[in-house]
């Protein structure tokens, strides 16, 4: 297929359409830019002009809180972030459970620090009891004076000693050795029995001393003798033997070590029967021992003393609540000290726990000449469930020995714990941010491991009621560090902590948290600088007409304006009139405020526009009866007045001399005051024209053929109406002067608070705000009432500004009148019967009034027959009720 | 061209409270119809000056709402002795604080009672005044406290200044609708 040139036609309107796209373009350049930093003035071609302030820039503007964004002012962000990060600032805007408690690590779980044991440091002793051991070697006594518990065991030795060994003069004799005295270093005494001996590499090899006589220990079951071996000659062992009848017996032996050791020796090993021990023998045992020494010394016999008992303090505890087995929920802690424990084989330290899970018995070793010291016991694992619990601590003492014996152990500052760590809560109030926010990031920070839990949640809400429909559901988080908040915006927010735990002793702690926040600024203010009326216009300058703004207001938003000349500044109305201004300075300043942090009143242009007094466009003609058709006989009169406008309808003049008056009717006069008389009769024009213009008007009379009387009625027709006017109101003026002394000017009736409920008036307009007279008059009353309850309480009557003012009060509204002239002494008893009539037709709408008007519809006509009427006669019904 | 929408016309009384020096009437004098000398409140106990502002309703109609705002002095004397008088008929309540003096946020406890004992429970809305000297002098309160200083009452608090005028458009604006909304009246969103 071809392509066709295109027609002849086409193409001329394919130029035409270019043609008008180019110029488009040429003038969307030319014209001026639509954004601009200073006021630019337009004409609107009816004597006015806008001078327009766009939001590009600052340039003119003072802008305080409010910034400039794509050619809007608007509120900015503001930061709202917030951090705790000290348990006080959770405290101040929250309460923990009474199981959390705070300290400058952060808040955790408490322990239960409850201690409870009583008296635990037996000021009193009054709960213990002081239980002495079964055979009372062991007692147990409440030291008064240095108020702790005293443990004390004390017997003398049973012990005598049968040979010194200072010297041997032939008593023993070597076996397998060779005994001799040495005087050096004995353990008692001057002096000490050794032995030199050499025991070869068989076993059972042995050397000693032996007795040489036979000995009889039948009254004793202990021999207790000092022994030194000398080194290298260990391992050695010892023990003794006797030949009992014509058995060889010997005792258990004993290992040595090296230094002085006392042994002592179970003789009820060598038979029941002791008295004719033969051959004694004292020895050491070993193997390949070359050369050995071994010194004894301070043989005694006698019989052991022998027991293991235990006296103790003992207190029963109550355990209220239940506990985890978990090592630390319940934790013991005594102090102890042992000034002595010499002379016993052990003592012991013992304490118990007793309770429904059964006893739990620890026990540890003490020594002698411990000082004060603490031991910390756990019993966690047999007092979880609760009930009674039996609490006792002492001493076991277990003595095998034949020396005096002397045994004290203290105990003191007894206590018990149970840690008893419960699950718990932190929980926020409602916490205000000045405005609906934005809720971006939210940073944690706590320690949570093992048995230990943490959950941190927020929520947020419109009110400061926590859980109202406003409020969002919780928002959960379990790990710490810094995440979205993921939380809908709000002026609210509220903070939940939960700290778990499942053992006793390990807690979480809470150490802090960080919300990022934002909402936009409560306010803030342009304010242009002072525009002032170019110096060539300013003669003709008239007054400014309004203001009007291009913006966007959303709910919970507000702007206002002012406008000013620098000296002052006055709200502008929400019409925007500001006609009362006639400075040619002026400045406006736009007040944006939000009470919705999530949004912002936006300002995108402000137009003031000003009149003035422009050329003349037009000129019209009035006369007495205008616009009515001018129909006057011949030789009648009518007077023109001749106006000049300009195009916003401002008068430019209206001075007679400034006109040219013509008329077409040849025998009628116009006069330079614009007065025609008419003349020829017929159809005819005057015509009027603005010296130095073009601009005139033209208007058409009729003239009758002859003057009759009623041509010259009709002709003068404004001149009779007006004297039969005067007529009228002269006669009613006088019915009015017979019927009335004095004229009501106005009716207030107001309800007891002070609100206006209808207000009546026989002039044009009030001089001042009704509804504020009639508050200010309401206080008034009330203060005089207060201030002289005789005398005021029931003022009817006060004359101000040469009226008569009278008060008439009802159940539920007071009626006011005041008068001009002298006030009829009826007035009284009138506005008395006025006052039941309106009770009695509106008394409920008046107790009930919500303030809206249409509710007092009827009340107008009511209280207009008041005003109108010198003497007030009740209708005979109203809203369908008797008068 | 759309048509007008409805007007409907209410009058109202609201009571503005507070301890002396706050600036009440300050705080209100640029927003108002003024027509009486300040002294009025010195002499008399209280000056009336009005405030019309127009709600849009869900339903296209439109109500002014004519506000006499009874400026009451802010003696606690006075307050007792005309109370009666000056808070009878009261549709709300602004009452005014001073963001530089903590007592008299506390004081406004009882003007609020005060004005609840006279006309039962009405809407209240708190105005902290002053906010433009938070950055002059020492702030001793702030959300916390005022937060609990008005939960009892259900109000809502701006913080505003006499001196910028900042918030003092919303306070009229919200007392209003809270007004309204006591009447069974919701004012378009």
């Amino acid at each position: 297929m071809f392509a066709t040139r295109p027609t002849r036609a086409y193409r001329f309107g394919a130029i035409g359409l270019c043609a008008l796209l180019a110029v488009n373009l040429l003038l969307a350049f030319l014209a001026p830019p639509v954004r601009g930093d200073l006021p630019t003035q337009t004409e609107n071609g009816d004597a006015s002009r806008t001078v327009t302030w766009t939001m590009g820039t600052s340039a003119g503007l003072d802008l305080q809180g409010v910034d400039l964004e794509s050619g809007n002012a608007t509120l900015p962000w503001k930061a709202q972030n917030l951090s705790w990060d000290r348990p006080g600032q959770f405290a101040a805007n929250g309460s923990f459970d009474s199981s959390l408690a705070a300290d400058p690590a952060g808040i955790s779980l408490r322990a239960d620090s409850t201690n409870h044991v009583v008296d635990g440091d037996f000021v009193s002793g009054t709960p213990w009891t002081f239980e002495t051991s079964a055979s009372g070697n062991v007692t147990a006594a409440w030291n008064t004076t240095a108020t702790n518990a005293v443990f004390r065991h004390n017997s003398p030795k049973t012990e005598a000693q049968w040979d010194s060994l200072d010297a041997n003069p032939g008593t023993w004799a070597g076996v397998n050795g060779i005994p001799w005295t040495n005087t050096t270093g004995p353990h008692e005494g001057t002096g000490m029995l050794g032995l030199n001996f050499t025991l070869g590499p068989g076993p059972g090899a042995w050397a000693g001393v032996q007795h040489q006589t036979v000995v009889n220990w039948s009254g004793s079951d202990r021999m207790v003798i000092w022994v030194l071996p000398m080194n290298p000659s260990l391992p050695l062992t010892f023990n003794i033997t006797a030949t009992v009848g014509t058995s060889l017996r010997g005792s258990t032996a004993r290992a040595l070590v090296p230094g002085w050791q006392e042994i002592a020796v179970d003789l009820r090993e060598l038979g029941p029967v002791r008295g004719s021990l033969i051959s004694l023998t004292v020895r050491v045992m070993g193997q390949n021992i070359p050369s050995g020494t071994v010194y004894f010394d301070d043989l005694r016999t006698g019989n052991a003393k022998q027991f293991d008992e235990t006296a103790r303090v003992r207190q029963t505890v109550v355990k209220t609540n239940a506990t985890t087995p978990a090592m630390g929920s319940a934790v013991l802690r005594v102090n102890w000290s042992t000034p002595s424990a010499t002379g016993v084989v052990r003592v012991d330290g013992v304490v118990d726990v007793n309770g429904p899970s059964g006893s739990a018995v620890q026990t540890f070793p003490m020594s002698s000449g411990m000082t004060w010291r603490t031991s910390l016991l756990d019993f966690s694992a047999t007092t979880a469930p609760p009930g009674f619990y039996s609490v006792s601590v002492g001493i076991r003492v277990i003595m095998d020995n034949t020396s005096s014996s002397s045994v004290e152990v203290r105990a003191d500052d007894v206590s018990l714990l149970f840690p008893n760590r419960h699950n718990g809560t932190y929980l926020s109030g409602a916490i205000a941010m000045g405005a609906a926010s934005e809720f971006l990031r939210v940073t944690w920070a706590f320690d949570a491991s093992g048995p230990a839990t943490l959950r941190a949640a927020l929520r947020t809400g419109n009110d400061s009621s926590p859980g109202s429909p406003t409020w969002s559901p919780w928002q959960v988080w379990a790990t710490t560090g810094s995440q979205p908040a993921g939380l809908p915006p709000a002026a609210f927010f509220q903070v939940r902590v939960d700290l778990m735990t499942v053992n006793a002793s390990v807690s979480p702690v809470l150490r802090g948290m960080a919300l990022e926040a934002r909402h936009h600024s409560a306010g803030g203010s342009v304010t242009s600088a002072a525009f002032n009326i170019p110096t060539a216009e300013a003669g003709t300058f008239l007054h400014w007409r309004k203001l009007q703004v291009r913006s966007r207001i959303p709910v919970g938003t507000a702007l206002s304006f002012e406008i000013g000349d620098g000296t002052y500044w006055k709200p502008v109305a929400a019409d925007g009139n500001v006609s009362d201004s006639n400075s040619t300075t002026i400045s406006w300043r736009a007040t944006l405020s939000t009470a919705d942090g999530l949004v912002t009143p936006t300002l995108e242009r402000v137009d003031l526009v000003y009149e003035y007094l422009g050329p003349i466009v037009r000129v019209e003609l009035r006369w007495l009866g205008w616009p009515a058709r001018i129909v006057l006989p011949s030789g009648g009169v009518v007077k023109f007045t001749a106006l000049a406008l300009d195009a916003g309808s401002h008068l430019v003049s209206k001075e007679p001399s400034r006109f040219d008056w013509n008329t077409n009717d040849t025998r009628g006069q116009i006069g330079i005051d614009g007065t025609y008389k008419a003349g020829e009769p017929g159809d005819h024009i005057v015509n009027v024209r603005f010296l130095g213009t073009s601009r005139s008007a033209v208007v058409s009379v009729h003239v009758l053929a002859s003057a009759t009387w009623i041509d010259v009625l009709i002709g003068y027709a404004p001149y009779w109406l007006a004297i039969l006017t005067l007529g009228a109101v002269g006669y009613s003026g006088y019915r009015f002067g017979i019927r009335r002394t004095s004229v009501v000017d106005d009716v207030f009736l107001i309800s007891k608070d002070g609100r206006l409920l209808m207000h009546n008036t026989r002039r044009m307009r009030a001089d001042r705000d009704e509804d504020i007279l009639s508050g200010m008059l309401t206080a008034i009353l009330a203060f005089l009432k207060d201030s002289d309850p005789e005398e005021n309480g029931e003022l009817t009557r006060f004359e101000i500004g040469g009226k008569t003012t009278m008060l008439e009060r009802g159940p539920h509204a007071y009626l006011v009148a005041v008068y001009s002239g002298r006030v009829p002494r009826r007035a009284g008893k009138n506005l008395k019967r006025f006052m039941t009539s309106l009770e009695a037709n509106f008394g409920d709408v008046f107790a009930k009034w919500s303030g809206d008007r249409e509710d007092l519809q009827d009340l107008k006509a009511f209280t207009g027959r008041f005003v109108s009427r010198f003497r007030f006669r009740p209708p005979r019904r109203i809203n369908g009720r008797a008068a | 061209m759309p048509s007008m929408p409805e007007m409907q016309r209410i009058k109202t009384k609201v009571c503005l409270v507070g301890e002396a020096a706050v600036g009440k009437t300050s705080l209100i004098r640029r927003f108002v119809q003024d027509d009486f000398d300040d002294r009025y409140i010195t002499t008399l106990g209280a000056k009336v000056s009005k405030r019309e502002i127009v709600f849009d309703m869900p339903d296209r109609k439109r109500i002014q709402m004519d506000i006499t705002i009874w400026d009451i002095m802010g003696e606690k004397g006075f307050r007792d002795l005309l109370k009666e008088a000056f808070f009878h008929g009261a549709k709300g309540v602004l009452a005014v604080a001073d963001l530089t003096r903590y007592s008299t946020l506390k004081e406004l406890d009882d003007w609020v009672q005060g004005v609840f004992k006279v006309v039962g429970e009405i809407p209240v809305v708190y105005a902290i005044n002053k906010i433009d000297l938070k950055d002059e002098v020492m702030i001793l309160y702030g959300d916390k406290e005022i937060g609990e200083a008005t939960r009892a009452f259900e109000a809502p608090f701006f913080y505003t200044s006499a001196k910028t005028g900042e918030n003092v458009e919303l306070l009229f604006q919200r007392l209003g609708t809270m007004v309204l909304k006591r009447e069974g009246l919701s004012v378009a969103s």
